[in-house]
């Protein structure tokens, strides 16, 4: 998954925060995403550990597999909010 | 029938007064002009609400004494014991606080409203305050020309405060001249005919101007200007606090239940008040001399003696009522019944939310969760499904394929009354707190609300829609086409679990995020289902007729889907908005699901990406 969407709507997000029609996005903000993120595998994971059935441990591993995108996304978010 | 009356026979005393004196002319204008600033002062402190008055009185009510001494301050700071009731009212039926906070809020605003007696008294009559209130009144429209709502809000502050200055001036002139003309000294009354003449006088006074404080301010001049006794002052101070319940009374007419009981509190609180100073007037006359001697307050200093006795039995009345608060608590309960629960009206969108930001998000936020958590039972039932059966499930598939009995109910029935009606009286609120003068941001997210609830009565119709062959091929056995439709009570069932998650989730752990994953999901899903069926039709295993019929229900079920989660996204995205700016940032757009949905398909067939 690319980070296109994201680069775009950051950009946009910074125009309009120069424009002050949006609040500044801080280091902190990010972080508290990334930790919610962080909250969501620790429940992934129970709940695979708890699951016998097949096709609900594929589906649920689907799901981290995409956790684990949307963690590299915020990551790479927080670097940029960082440089500003 | 009184009402009809009272209008006229207002007008026809002013006529009459104007008639009689040219002096009667200045004290009603004055009057005028105080109540005029009033209303000022009101609007300008609205102006500061949606921010620093509603966070402080949230943080107020965490025990009695923080909400007496919010009550306290509130009042001397706004100068409004109305406007503080008015607002507790508001909050309490937006359920932001609790009775015993409301009730003690009040109890505070009692005291509170006493320092208008100090401030006229002391100040008021000593200097000569029209001096002031003409600057005043000149830099405000200044201020009230300004964009920005906070310099607005100060200018009508600033207003209210030149107007209410400039109405104690005309008071006070006009009873220093009427005095030449008329002694209504002649009036007075003593003993106890004079207590219950002049406190009903000094109620229906209140009632009639809807200000404690005006009463007050009239007293206090009438006094000063030797046109009442001291006596009868006292009287009239004591129906003052009487006639102040009206306001609270007037305002709780379109509050719930809570906002009634409050009302009510107000009102046996300052009864109650007022009775005990009835009864002990002699007493408290005693104690009046004594602390006005005390406090160095000359003994024919009359307004200041009557200010210290409206503040020593108002505290007394604080006093007398704190240790019967939970009996009054109690009491309040078991007189106005929490009405029991209908779950097709509105909870939370009464007009007494109407006046503040804050409360109207509120209101609306838990509103749109009312709509939602029956839009939920709608759907489950709508498949044959129960709640407490899926909420508890570990495996949700085979929990939908075990429940085949069909939940009787007529959905079209239960949707009119338990879906539309919400989803109106949202639309019609949402249209309502557009009219008047909203914060943008707060309009924004009334609107953005309004689309959620729009989402979720989507989401009802196309299940509506699908019900009938739901039902029809899962309640028997009937091979694939029962497995078809299982799969699609499943999925929707499935969203509606992961939205409860996130509903029960601790705010500060969970985030919209999550729901990307469902949404990539059902995407999946969609497409996933649709291949299939047209494998079955290749292949003759499903009928053409049963294949169309069951590709329509599952358009509806997708669509069914993709609202619950879109409403979902958007209600329980974050409230601070730099946190939701974050979210959104890092949410997948619908181009970015459906290409992360393709590229899975093309890794399950082995096939490279372009």
């Amino acid at each position: 998954m690319d980070f296109e969407n994201s680069v775009e709507k950051l950009d946009k997000y910074f125009k309009r925060l120069s424009k002050g029609k949006a609040q500044k996005i801080k280091p902190s903000h990010v972080e508290k995403v990334i930790g919610k993120l962080a909250k969501k595998e620790v429940l992934l994971r129970a709940e695979i550990k708890d699951t016998k059935k097949e096709s609900k441990i594929e589906r649920l591993e689907r799901k981290l597999g995409l956790l684990h995108e949307q963690q590299s996304r915020a990551r790479w978010l927080l670097e940029e909010i960082s440089k500003q | 029938m009184m009402k009809k009356l009272l209008l006229p026979v207002i007008l026809l005393v002013l006529s009459l007064g104007f008639w009689a004196s040219s002096d009667f002319q200045e004290i009603a204008a004055g009057v005028a002009i105080f109540l005029f600033g009033m209303l000022m002062l009101e609007d300008g402190f609205k102006l500061f609400s949606g921010g620093f008055l509603e966070k402080a009185l949230e943080r107020a009510t965490g025990s009695v004494p923080r909400s007496l001494g919010f009550g306290i301050v509130a009042t001397t700071i706004m100068q409004s014991s109305s406007l503080v009731s008015v607002i507790t009212i508001s909050f309490l039926s937006a359920g932001l606080i609790s009775l015993l906070g409301g009730v003690g809020i009040i109890f505070g605003a009692n005291i509170g409203t006493t320092t208008g007696a100090w401030l006229v008294a002391g100040f008021g009559l000593k200097v000569k305050i029209s001096a002031y209130a003409l600057p005043m009144l000149a830099i405000s429209i200044v201020l009230v020309f300004q964009k920005n709502k906070y310099w607005r809000g100060a200018g009508f502050v600033l207003a209210g405060l030149g107007f209410l200055f400039l109405g104690i001036h005309h008071m006070k002139e006009g009873f220093e001249a009427f005095k030449d003309q008329f002694d209504l000294t002649r009036f007075a009354l003593e003993g106890l005919l004079g207590l219950v003449v002049y406190t009903l006088v000094g109620t229906a006074a209140t009632v009639v101007m809807q200000s404690s404080h005006a009463t007050m301010v009239l007293i206090i001049t009438a006094l000063a200007a030797g046109q009442i006794s001291y006596e009868n002052a006292l009287a009239l101070a004591i129906g003052a606090n009487i006639g102040t319940t009206i306001t609270a009374i007037i305002g709780s007419f379109t509050a719930n239940y809570q906002g009634k009981r409050l009302a009510l509190a107000h009102l046996i609180f300052n009864m109650m008040t007022a009775g005990v100073a009835l009864i002990f007037i002699s007493p408290l006359r005693l104690a009046v001399d004594f602390v006005s001697a005390g406090v160095g307050i000359p003994d024919t200093d009359y307004a200041l003696k009557l200010a210290v006795f409206h503040t020593i039995f108002n505290l007394l009345g604080v006093i007398i009522m704190l240790p019967l608060l939970k009996w009054l608590i109690g009491f309040l309960e078991r007189t106005i019944a929490q009405p029991e629960e209908d779950l097709s009206e509105p909870k939370y969108l009464s007009e007494a939310v109407d006046e503040f930001p804050q409360t109207i998000e509120i209101a609306m936020r838990r509103e749109v969760k009312h709509l939602y958590d029956n839009a939920a039972e709608l759907i489950v039932h709508g498949l044959n499904l129960h709640r407490h059966d899926l909420y508890s499930a570990k495996d949700i598939a085979a929990t939908v394929e075990a429940s085949r009995e069909p939940v009787e109910f007529d959905i079209d029935e239960r949707y009119e009354a338990r879906i539309k009606t919400l989803y109106s009286a949202i639309v019609e609120f949402a249209t309502r707190v557009g009219a008047k003068d909203m914060p943008e941001d707060v309009m924004q997210d009334i609107y953005s609300l309004r689309d959620v609830a729009g989402r979720i009565v989507r989401a009802v119709k196309s299940v509506k829609h699908l019900r009938a062959n739901a039902i029809q091929y899962t309640e028997t056995q009937q091979g694939l086409v029962t497995d078809l439709y299982n799969v699609l009570r499943t999925e929707i069932a499935r969203i509606l679990v992961e939205i409860r998650k996130l509903d029960l989730a601790d705010p500060e752990d969970r985030s919209s995020l999550w729901l990307d994953q469902e949404r990539i999901q059902v995407e999946s899903d969609a497409r996933a289902t649709n291949s299939a069926v047209e494998t079955l039709i290749r292949n003759h295993d499903l009928d053409a007729f049963m294949a169309t019929s069951f590709l329509n229900d599952s358009n509806y079920a997708y669509s069914a889907m993709r609202d619950l989660l879109g409403a979902a996204r958007t209600y329980y995205i974050e409230t601070e908005d730099a946190m939701a700016e974050v979210e959104r940032i890092l949410a997948l757009e619908d181009d970015e699901l459906s290409s992360i949905v393709l590229s899975a398909l093309r890794d399950d067939k082995g096939e490279s990406a372009p």
